[in-house]
């Protein structure tokens, strides 16, 4: 009798202390930026520099859509459209794997729409802007974001 | 006496079986690495069909930071595990699971199909013939995952409502430990796996992952009523990164969470046993990098006698 009231304080006492202490955060797709700024990201390889705009954030009832903007190193008046493909890929480094594809359509000289932007789960998550040729990745810049 | 003692292995037995079926659940990524059926009786066979319904409750972030899951993101297994001893101290086992996901919001969809069949072989070193007082019996197996559910690398659009595995080949050890005493009982299991790297092609991404090793360990402790037994156990669990090269190059962090259960077991034949339990995995540990879930299983065994 004493051994199992032994066994069930410290059962107890072991219960206790593993609980979990849950830090519940809000969404955070209310805080999901654009890329501005003077160059917004540097492309060296093409010379471009890439802004971002969202016309719609994901969320997790909602696709995503964005506008991209290429404009010229030099003179940000100027839109080109970049000698490889754009490319989008949503990655979760810290799972190692992505979310679906990402559509993206030429709109005008250097503008593009991309639709689809969907992630598959809450977490932190790189968007990967790419410029590619096939499979080979030439150049990519990444934001990092938590959703 | 020795009936009574028998009625409780059994009971026990279908506990301990019920909950190392569940071991690891990934929720983005299918099923993971679980333990397959294995004999803690003294019976030459068993044969056992579970269902589990899970949902998602939260999300937990590489900083420790949680966010609820809004959206219903629920996965039901149906499972089939069948051991079977062989030279008095051998067994092998097969589990073999089909699973259904459902998901609502933006990318609503459902998906069922095979996931990752497990194999056993096991060796019972620390026979209990004699029913010691204070020597446990033990029993150590081998375990091999086959990649035979689609993995979140194979999905067909990328979101993984269709990954039920976790699509590499996985090979693990471990051992698990019974005692009871008078009506009371306890187990304990340890377990380390590997999973080998593969290279992966899809509209995301082109290049190798790397998933590496992982473990889990679990402490559960039960009481006994004639057919009836009330038990609790709490499950660790951790898997190294996921390393990936190519197209998306990334460097993972671990994952770990635990995992509390309620088991209710009723012995309604002696070869016979049913299993409720309960299990959440908000309750204990320190999660990180991981998707917790509640979820509530309903287990039938049926066993044959040596």
């Amino acid at each position: 009798m004493q051994g199992t009231k032994a066994l069930s304080f410290f059962l107890i006492l072991f219960l206790l202390g593993s609980c979990a202490k849950p830090r519940y955060v809000d969404g955070l797709e209310g805080k999901l930026d654009g890329i501005t700024g003077d160059c917004g990201l540097l492309f060296s390889t093409e010379d471009l520099c890439l802004k971002t705009e969202w016309v719609q954030k994901p969320t997790e009832s909602t696709f995503g859509e964005m506008t991209l903007s290429f404009v010229d190193r030099n003179d940000d008046s100027r839109f080109v459209d970049p000698i490889k493909d754009p490319f989008i890929v949503l990655w979760m480094p810290s799972m190692g794997h992505g979310s679906s594809p990402v559509k993206i359509e030429r709109v005008d000289v250097g503008r593009y729409r991309a639709t689809d932007i969907f992630f598959i789960m809450p977490g932190p998550w790189d968007i990967r802007y790419q410029l590619r040729d096939g499979f080979d990745v030439l150049e990519e810049k990444i934001q990092k974001i938590t959703i | 006496m020795f009936l009574k003692r028998r009625f409780k292995r059994l009971l026990f037995s279908a506990t301990v079986l019920t909950v190392s079926g569940n071991l690891f659940a990934a929720p983005c990524c299918g099923s993971g690495f679980t333990i397959p059926s294995i004999i803690t009786s003294d019976d030459k066979a068993q044969l056992a069909t579970s269902y589990t319904y899970s949902r998602i409750h939260a999300d937990v972030f590489t900083n420790g930071d949680w966010r609820r899951r809004e959206k219903k993101d629920v996965t039901e297994v149906y499972k089939i595990e069948g051991a079977h001893i062989f030279q008095d101290l051998y067994q092998v086992g097969l589990s073999v699971p089909y699973q259904r996901r459902t998901r609502d919001g933006a990318q609503s969809d459902s998906s069922a199909g095979l996931g990752d069949i497990s194999l056993q072989l096991g060796y019972e070193y620390l026979p209990d013939w004699d029913y010691n007082p204070l020597r446990p019996k033990g029993i150590g197996y081998l375990s091999l995952i086959l990649p035979t559910g689609k993995s979140i690398y194979e999905s067909d659009d990328g979101s993984g409502i269709d990954a039920r595995g976790r699509g590499f080949w996985g090979i693990g050890g471990g051992s698990v430990l019974t005692k009871s005493w008078g009506s009371w009982d306890a187990n304990f299991n340890l377990e380390a796996h590997y999973s080998l790297p593969k290279s992966v092609s899809n509209d995301t991404t082109t290049g190798r992952v790397t998933p590496s090793y992982g473990g889990s360990t679990a402490l559960g402790v039960g009481h006994n009523w004639e057919s009836v037994r009330l038990g609790g156990l709490i499950n660790w669990f951790y898997e190294a990164p996921t390393d990936v090269t190519g197209t998306t190059p990334s460097e993972g962090t671990l994952k770990r969470y635990a995992s509390g259960s309620l088991l209710m077991s009723y012995l309604f034949k002696s070869n016979e046993s049913i299993v409720l339990s309960y299990s959440d995995q908000t309750l204990f540990g320190s999660p990180l990098n991981t998707s917790l879930s509640k979820s509530v299983t309903l287990f039938f065994q049926k066993r044959w006698q040596r």
